[in-house]
């Protein structure tokens, strides 16, 4: 009977074990036996690390937890943490008695909590016309540069040439710490800035670059400024990167040290590669400082003569390009002791590449259909050299600026090409151009005065080398000359003075006018020669100019602003008189009188706090750079002769662009519907003449007109919860154009439709980016059709971790292009990289393959109007390259 | 010996001032005050000054104003009017040992305390981790004062304190936001310090809530009859009202933090 009663008491004592509530408890004191009050003290669950109960320890440093019943039957881990402590932990075995006690005797941490930075703000917060991105919800750990970062922002566009697009309007100015160092090419920053060396991106919303002229005039137009995380300040960022694979020896190297502080920012660019990489293009301007709309347009016009390079843009350069490219760019920014901005910059390139490929153009007309089928080797070899040096006091009192600016570049191509006969052209070209701008307003109460002077120079000489054309008679009077030579010397000396008032008479109300005298002397000499080996023929009479015009261009500009803080409008009457006198040979020959006067309107209404509304209206007159108005023939290239009759051409336009947009910073989305409809006159008709393989285009006294209405509906959003981006756009445009052939005019329609689709996602440390676009492209006359075709593109970029260190980028392209009377044509190019970070050496290592399972030539369609143009291109072959980057952080 | 028993003595001293380390947590408070119109919402920055045992919650903002502005008044003699950031003058004394908070109310140039007990908030933790800035944050939800909130904690960081009322979690509370997302807690930065301890304001007045009250209008009654002797004529135009109805129309919140 004893044992019976010792058994049943054994069996309930484990049984309350096994099943009953199991209580913990215990004390938590210091290596000195002194109490520790309010440590906490976690039960988890030895496998699923699940949170089952908790307390704090109490003035005494004792706890006491109660499990709950269904957790005693498991193993679990007591933990016991407290700040400045090092935690302990103990198992629990789930055999372990109902009460059971530990006793922790915790010693001190040494570990502070400084380096414990958290930054968990919202994706967008706004503050007035500030809108603030924070990198961090949109960085992921693949990204590198900030234009990676910059792309998934919901209401930005980064286009395929790298303009950012701020709710659907190309940005004004792209700042970093709020200082302008690229002067518009801001590419270099976009490219080179380290992702994670920025801590927001901002949007500043109507503005105006001149404090001074801030509450006087209106903008519409945003600007972007990056602000740098205070790691990236003061110290050299940025990379170095050296590169080499198969075939041999494909290399990609560059150095790109990067400096921010508050009184000097700096960044220097030095790259070499030749596996079609074009990090040129990081220099191109993408607004300019200091642009005058009359100077641009009436400086000569650059390359008269040029070759024709096949190219497509639906796929990266680097798959096309063969090159050999060297670029630097040293860019630096000082802030004087007076606080005023003192910068400039050097750029330097030096391009090599050749394009294999065919060009198939058809012309279109009623009367007449001009095919020209040619097989293209093409080869440039240039150098550029810029330089640009600025000082800028940008106060709100008063403006003083100078501007200037130097340019040589040079450049050799060459084509040989077989129509069907091989056909050898060659261009050489030089560029030189220095200009000075300077600028200075001030300030008196309502008043605003403000005075500019620019003068320039400019030297374009070039020449056209051709071998191997049959020609007949078109050129000389002798049959098939050996070769053709077309020389232009092209130079141009301009200067302009302006004077602008501006009248603030309320808070409310500014007027303001500007007059502007500007003064340009051209001269314009074209020569043809042909001849054989050994002796020259003469050239038929009416292809050699002679010619200088002297251009007078008097504008004044009548403007009135109307801001409310709803409300704001701006009309300008701008009037310009154009006066040109024209020597041919020496001879006086003509005038020239114009007249114009115009109206632009510009109205931003903020009719919701989330919707707004601006609209712009624009007349504009234009004059074509006066080369075009010689009265005798010029070779552009072997198949293009123009023929200007001493016509002055112009372009008369007028153009309406509507936007409502619409921004919900709460759910982060953006929404732009933009209409945009434009009328063109030019005068005069070019007349379109084809003699065996030329096209004679000859101008008549008469007007031609273009039009075009277009709708563009773009929405974008940020999914927080999903760590994702959409981006949606549909596109529509109905264009007309008159185009004019053995005195037959013909008019084009055509229509395009464009669907995108972008998505960006985070998630789980993947990350996956699409791009999806369908675009259609119809064109026809009344009794032409032109081939209808339907482009269909993908590209997929998806990155996915492997270990902690290394992951696998996996890039691919999908192209399909179908059209109506050919078969369809499918194109896949995947690319696979693998990246492994060394962390301590701070440097990724990456082999990549490219151009996998390429095939040998890419097709292209492209139509507009009366012209279908057939690109097909020689793909670069397989490559190998294994990287390694440095970060300097 | 004696010497020796100093120097340990001071040694054991100021190993205690290391174990009492304090942290500072800032926070970035998000308020949709009136919910017919969620795109105002209101935006402070608060610190939280907490360790084991105690923590003070309290404007950034304001704090850093009245930092510069006892600058400024030492140091530029000028007349210039700075003006008042909008900004919770309120502060948050929490004692988690002695289950009490007192509610710090400044008045003119008083302070008064109004003493409550803590009460606790019934977390359910939930399984799920995320990473928050470089800390490993685990997932809580709990109903405080009318709102679901959920949380997420850092158990690296072994402090039961959270921003405003909210507490109670093994580890300081990283970010919190109530199911309408009409409030929202967000740390934005944490520094340590070896302050020994965190104190109450100095000269504390303890009151009630229904005292303070009374207090409150008496303040603004004596405040009209002062001014009235000042500006005999222009009482009117300066008078200062319990319930004020005139003047510039107060703007109506109807989405307090505390929905009961």
């Amino acid at each position: 009977m004893k044992w019976f009663f010792f058994i049943i008491l054994i069996t309930i004592y484990f049984s309350s074990n096994c099943l009953g509530q199991k209580t913990i408890q215990g004390t938590v004191k210091d290596t000195t036996h002194k109490n520790i009050i309010g440590a906490t003290v976690t039960i988890e669950l030895q496998y699923a690390k699940t949170v089952v109960a908790y307390t704090f320890t109490d003035d005494t440093g004792f706890f006491k937890i109660v499990l709950q019943e269904k957790y005693s039957r498991d193993n679990c881990i007591i933990k016991v943490a407290s700040l400045n402590y090092i935690g302990k932990e103990q198992l629990i075995d789930s055999l372990s008695p109902s009460v059971v006690t530990y006793n922790f005797i915790l010693k001190t941490s040494h570990k502070k909590l400084k380096e414990v930075i958290v930054e968990t703000k919202p994706p967008i917060t706004a503050k007035k016309d500030t809108i603030n991105y924070h990198v961090e919800n949109y960085i992921n750990n693949y990204d590198r540069s900030i234009g990676d970062v910059l792309q998934k922002l919901p209401g930005i566009e980064v286009t395929s040439s790298g303009i950012i697009k701020y709710q659907g309007k190309p940005i004004n100015k792209f700042y970093i710490e709020g200082k302008d160092l690229l002067s518009g090419r801001y590419n270099i920053a976009t490219t080179n800035v380290p992702a994670n060396a920025v801590e927001k991106v901002q949007v500043l919303e109507n503005h105006q670059p001149i404090k001074l002229l801030d509450s006087f005039t209106t903008s519409n137009n945003a600007a972007l400024n990056l602000v740098l995380k205070d790691k990236a300040r003061n110290k050299i960022i940025g990379k170095a990167k050296l590169g080499i694979g198969y075939p041999f020896i494909s290399t990609d190297n560059e150095v790109v040290p990067l400096f921010f502080a508050n009184n000097y920012q700096s960044i220097a660019t030095i790259k070499y590669n030749n596996i079609g990489k074009d990090y040129a293009k990081e220099l191109t301007y993408l607004y300019n400082d200091d642009y005058n709309d009359i100077i641009f347009t009436n400086k000569y016009f650059g390359e008269i003569v040029y070759l024709n390079m096949p190219s497509v843009s639906a796929i990266d350069l680097d798959k096309f390009y063969n090159n050999n490219q060297f670029s630097a760019s040293i860019n630096q920014l000082t802030i004087t002791k007076n606080n005023n901005e003192l910068k400039g910059f050097i750029d330097f390139v030096y391009d090599n590449k050749t394009v294999n490929g065919s060009i198939a153009t058809s012309y279109y007309f009623t009367n007449d259909t001009f095919k020209i089928t040619e097989l293209n080797n093409y080869f440039k070899k240039e150098n550029t050299v810029k330089a640009n040096l600025q000082y800028i006091a940008n106060k709100s009192n008063y403006l003083f600026a100078n501007y200037s600016s130097f340019q040589f570049s040079q450049n050799n191509a060459s084509t040989n090409i077989f129509n069907p006969k091989e056909i050898y052209q060659k261009t050489k070209y030089q560029r030189v151009e220095f200009f000075n701008t300077s600028k200075y307003s001030f300030r008196r109460k309502k008043h605003i005065f403000e005075f500019s002077l620019i003068a320039g120079f400019k030297k374009d000489p070039q020449q056209l080398f051709i071998e191997h054309v049959n020609y007949d008679t078109f050129f000389t009077k002798y049959p098939n000359p050996a070769f053709l030579v077309q020389d232009i010397h092209l130079k141009s000396l301009f200067t302009s003075l302006n004077a602008s008032w501006y009248l603030k008479t309320n808070a409310n109300f500014s007027f303001s006018n500007n007059i502007s005298f500007n003064y340009f002397h051209h001269s314009f000499n074209s020569l043809l020669n042909a001849g054989n080996k050994d002796s020259l023929f003469t050239v038929k009479a009416g292809f050699n100019n002679n010619a200088t015009f002297n251009h007078y261009v008097i504008t004044n500009n009548w403007a009135i602003n109307y801001k409310l803080p709803k409300l704001s409008f701006t009309v300008n009457i701008p009037y310009s008189f154009y006066k040109i006198i024209n020597y041919q040979s020496n001879l006086f020959t003509s005038f020239f009188d114009k007249h114009f006067l115009g109206v632009n309107v510009l109205v931003n209404y903020n009719f919701h706090k989330k919707w707004s509304l601006s609209t712009s209206v624009s007349n504009q007159f234009r004059l074509s750079p006066s080369f075009i108005n010689s009265n005798q023939y010029i070779l552009y290239n072997y198949r293009s002769l123009n023929n200007n009759n001493s016509i002055y051409p112009y372009n008369k336009n007028f153009s309406i662009d509507n936007f409502i947009n619409y921004k919900n910073l709460l759910k982060y989305t953006f929404i732009t519907l933009n209409h945009k409809y434009l009328k063109g006159i030019y005068n005069p008709i070019m007349d379109n003449e084809f003699h065996q393989i030329l096209h004679i285009r000859k101008a008549n006294n008469g007007n031609t007109y273009r039009q075009s209405n277009s709708i563009l509906f773009a929405y974008s959003q940020y999914l927080p919860k999903l760590k994702s981006t959409v981006k949606a756009q549909l596109f529509f445009e109905n264009s007309i154009s008159d185009n004019y052939s053995n005195k037959i005019m013909t008019r084009f329609y055509t229509n395009t439709y464009q669907v995108s689709l972008f998505t960006n996602t985070k998630l789980n440390n993947i990350s996956l980016e699409t791009k999806t676009s369908f675009n259609i492209s119809k064109s026809r006359s009344a009794t032409i059709n032109i081939n209808n075709i339907t482009i269909f593109e993908q590209t997929l970029t998806l990155k996915t971790p492997i270990t902690i260190n290394s992951f696998i980028t996996f890039n691919n392209i999908y192209n399909s292009i179908k059209q109506t009377n050919n078969k369809g044509i499918n194109f896949l190019y995947p690319d696979i990289y693998f990246t492994y970070s060394l962390e301590k050496l701070k440097t990724d290592i990456e082999i990549g393959a490219q151009n996998l399972f390429n095939k040998k030539l890419y097709t292209n369609i492209a139509v507009k109007n009366n012209v279908e143009t057939i690109n097909q291109i020689a793909l670069r072959p397989l490559q190998i390259i294994v990287k390694a980057t440095v970060y300097f952080k | 010996m004696k010497y020796t028993s100093i120097i340990i003595l001071l040694f054991f001293t100021l190993n205690i001032a290391n174990a009492q380390n304090t942290i500072i947590a800032n926070y970035n408070f998000l308020h949709v005050k009136d919910t017919t119109q969620p795109q105002n919402f209101s935006s402070e920055d608060m610190m939280l000054i907490a360790n084991n045992t105690k923590a003070l919650y309290k404007s950034f903002t304001l704090d850093a104003f009245l930092n510069n502005q006892s600058d400024l008044n030492t140091n530029i003699s000028t007349k210039r009017v700075f003006k008042m950031p909008k900004v919770t003058s309120e502060q948050l004394f929490s004692n988690y040992n002695t289950k009490e908070i007192v509610t710090i109310k400044p008045l003119m140039e008083d302070t008064f305390g109004i003493k409550s007990p803590l009460q606790n908030i019934n977390w359910q933790l939930i399984d799920s981790t995320k990473q928050i800035g470089n800390l490993i944050c685990k997932k809580a939800t709990g109903e405080f004062k009318g709102r679901k909130y959920t949380c997420w904690y850092s158990p690296e960081i072994a402090l039961q304190g959270g921003p405003w009322k909210l507490h109670g979690l093994p580890g300081l509370i990283i970010n919190a936001h109530d199911e309408k997302n009409q409030v929202s807690f967000t740390l934005t930065s944490i520094t340590q310090t070896n302050d020994k301890d965190i104190l109450l304001p100095q000269h504390l007045t303890y009151v009630t809530e229904t005292k303070f009250a009374e207090i409150r209008e008496s303040y603004k009654s004596n405040m009209n009859a002062m001014l009235g002797s000042v500006y005999p004529d222009n009482n009117k135009k300066l008078r200062i009202q319990p319930n004020a109805t005139g003047g510039k129309p107060k703007k109506s919140y109807n989405n307090p933090l505390e929905l009961y």
